[in-house]
């Protein structure tokens, strides 16, 4: 890997997050009742009507880091500025807390069920089309197989709703929903733990759902990979089975999945917004979808700048790690 | 000597494996395909026995079977006997368990096969398959390397660099030698290599066959060598073994084939061989097409093509005959084979010997 190649990815990183973020931010003020109207009606319904306009305007510069007076290419140079050099997502109409602050406080508990819910998902979906591959056409395959599409079939949304209703309303299995119980001290102390888990089960179980859709393509991949040679090779090398099973087969097929593994790290995070709602899990997507109903500009911009950060820094990490798990890619040389 | 077996006609020779009735069958939906065929034979221990025939005669077959190897969902049948060296307990390979299998191959027999380039993990690098080999089967790690060092020496490659690299930064020949060395880390007993040169050019065949002798006398092994190349094999082999239509139909030593083969496939086979001393009008292709496996010709299997053929080779399959020195052929007619038909290429070069 050369330092070349390095800050080629990192530049077109960059590049990708600035676009994304033009874009939103033109969005945003082009739409109907754009950030800086939302906020004068706001100010104004609070006060009745009896604030003066500079007054008003500063307010809103304040709150959006936008002053509505200067025209649209000042407003976002000073938008972008303090994204990027101060760090400063502006502060949220309604919370009135800063947005980074509001945010960094509900991003552990997403990461928590992202990762929950990537490390269900992608452990099923390799070992699901690691299993049904070997056992290519029999009723084990063709009914897991059909399980699968099915699943994916379904909105993830969906197989929470359906979640809730069984494992915590008519069973009382796992809370229905919240990031905690009631009245258990935070710490390292088993309640906590436990409730942190069970709180946290369904909602990564749904998000899950929706990364397993890798299962069926492990499958072809690893249909594909038992019929080259050196699977039969190490068979007649006599090597345990279970170092064939994952060091060849497994290796083997997850290569070409890689990206779309670490591309899906996003659409797990993504699936958040919903999947909070659903199960009133206070994190970040729940902050954005509340962001969403309240037209809290400042903050919805936040938390998409945000997510956009994260996707981008999954595929900046996907692609520099790829060299580890297949030799043949060589990064960086031409 | 563990030579209770009728068909040995050669008493002297200690068997490492002794192949009785072996039959592979693949169930097809046009019905059950035969691929091997009541395969009769031995292999003598430090011998190098060449197997020939044309694609599809049951050659990598039969020679997968040596190690209960045959590719799901073949059905292999028969009795597969192996002898180890110092007179331990015969092996049945076919009713070993699995684990025993496991630790059977590579162990005992090793094989390389005509796919080399693609036989290494793409992403594991060649000192990772040694030392995987190694681990697997129990043995110590230190010391299988420090062997497999002084084999790719043998090998004329530069030990380091090729343990240190993948396989995808090897040549073809590079990583068909390398191959070479893991079949040997172990030190089997049997290397059965299946057309290993194949993919080889012509250069390179020649320099892995004159290895193979040096390895051969160093390492003590047996070696079963499958090709098409018959002219490689002469070269190579101790005794041939003629396979046509998932059955051998001539065993002999090389000599005895190559000068005085009594099949009519096996003489129509050398006349087939190209070679640049003999005028190309010489050169003959075999008339008609390869049998079908699922179809079961009555008889001998080579009637349809065998320019001998008559009422008696359709109504019974010919038995080996014994032709003495361990020479045996499926033929009613082995003993006017030589006649019916000549091969001229051979005349000749046996008259230009007798000249000299």
């Amino acid at each position: 890997m050369t330092p070349k190649y390095l800050l080629k990815r990192l530049g077109q990183a960059i590049l990708t997050f600035l676009v994304t973020m033009t874009v939103s931010f033109l969005l945003y003020q082009a739409m109907p009742g754009g950030p800086t109207e939302a906020m004068r009606s706001v100010i104004l319904s609070q006060s009745g009507g009896s604030v003066d306009i500079d007054r008003l305007n500063r307010m809103i510069q304040l709150y959006t880091n936008v002053n509505p007076d200067q025209p649209m290419h000042v407003q976002y140079f000073n938008y972008a500025s303090d994204v990027i050099l101060r760090q400063d997502l502006g502060t949220s109409f309604f919370k009135n807390e800063k947005v980074t602050t509001l945010i960094m406080q509900r991003i552990p508990w997403s990461m928590f069920i992202s990762v929950y819910a990537l490390a269900l998902g992608y452990s099923l979906s390799i070992f699901l089309g690691v299993m049904t591959a070997y056992r290519e056409k029999s009723r084990f395959d063709s009914t897991v197989s059909s399980l699968i599409i099915g699943l994916n079939s379904i909105p993830y949304y969906i197989v929470g709703v359906v979640l809730i209703y069984f494992l915590a309303i008519q069973n009382n299995y796992f809370p229905t929903g919240g990031r905690i119980g009631s009245g258990i001290v935070a710490g390292y102390n088993p309640e906590f733990m436990l409730s942190l888990v069970k709180h946290a089960a369904l909602p990564a179980i749904s998000m899950g759902a929706l990364a397993t859709s890798g299962a069926l393509a492990m499958r072809g991949n690893a249909i594909r990979v038992l019929g080259e040679d050196y699977i039969r090779v190490a068979q007649l090398r006599g090597l345990r089975e279970t170092r064939i099973a994952t060091q060849y087969l497994g290796h083997n097929s997850i290569l070409p999945m890689y990206t779309q593994f670490m591309i899906g790290i996003a659409g797990v995070f993504s699936s958040a917004v919903i999947v909070e709602e659903v199960f009133a899990y206070p994190g970040m997507g729940l902050l954005m979808f509340e962001a969403v109903k309240t037209q809290d500009y400042p903050l919805l911009m936040g938390t998409l700048i945000v997510f956009t950060a994260i996707s981008l820094t999954a595929i900046f990490i996907a692609d520099l790690t790829y060299t580890l798990i297949d030799p043949r890619i060589s990064v960086g040389e031409e | 000597m563990r030579t209770s077996n009728q068909n040995d006609s050669n008493p002297d020779q200690d068997v490492v494996f002794e192949v009785r009735d072996l039959e592979v069958t693949f169930g097809t939906n046009r019905g059950e395909s035969r691929v091997v065929r009541n395969v009769d034979f031995d292999i003598y221990r430090n011998e190098t026995l060449g197997m020939v025939g044309e694609s599809g005669s049951g050659k990598s077959m039969t020679s997968s079977a040596l190690m209960n190897a045959v590719v799901s969902p073949g059905e292999t049948s028969g009795e597969v006997t192996y002898y180890p060296p110092d007179g331990g307990e015969p092996i049945s390979v076919l009713e070993l368990d699995e684990e025993e299998l496991r630790k059977f191959r590579w162990g005992e027999v090793a094989m390389v096969f005509q796919g080399a380039m693609s036989s290494f993990n793409p992403v594991k690098k060649v000192r990772g398959h040694f030392k995987e080999t190694l681990e697997d089967h129990n043995r110590d790690v230190e010391a299988g390397l420090e062997r497999a060092h002084q084999i790719l020496g043998d090998l004329y490659l530069d030990p380091d660099r090729v343990l240190d690299s993948y396989p995808y930064e090897l040549s073809g020949g590079m990583k068909q030698r390398a191959l070479v060395a893991l079949a040997l880390i172990l030190e089997p007993e049997v290397l059965v290599m299946d057309e290993p040169t194949a993919a080889l050019d012509l250069l390179m065949q020649r320099s892995i066959v004159s290895l193979l002798k040096d390895l051969k006398e160093e390492y003590d092994l047996t070696i079963i060598f499958i090709t098409h190349d018959l002219p490689l094999l002469t070269k190579l082999a101790d005794r041939l073994v003629v396979m046509y239509a998932f059955d051998i139909v001539e065993v002999g030593s090389t000599e005895e084939i190559l000068y005085d083969a009594a099949h009519p496939y096996t003489r129509s086979l050398l006349n087939a061989t190209p070679d640049l001393n003999a005028p190309i009008e010489e050169m003959q292709s075999i008339s008609g097409s390869k049998p079908d496996p699922v179809t079961n010709i009555p008889g001998c299997s080579y009637r349809p093509r065998c320019p001998m053929a008559d009422e008696s080779c359709a109504e019974a399959e010919p038995p080996m005959a014994d032709r003495g020195n361990g020479h045996r052929t499926a033929c009613f007619y082995h003993d006017d084979v030589s006649d019916e038909i000549p091969i001229p290429a051979m005349e000749a070069a046996e008259e230009g010997g007798e000249g000299e």
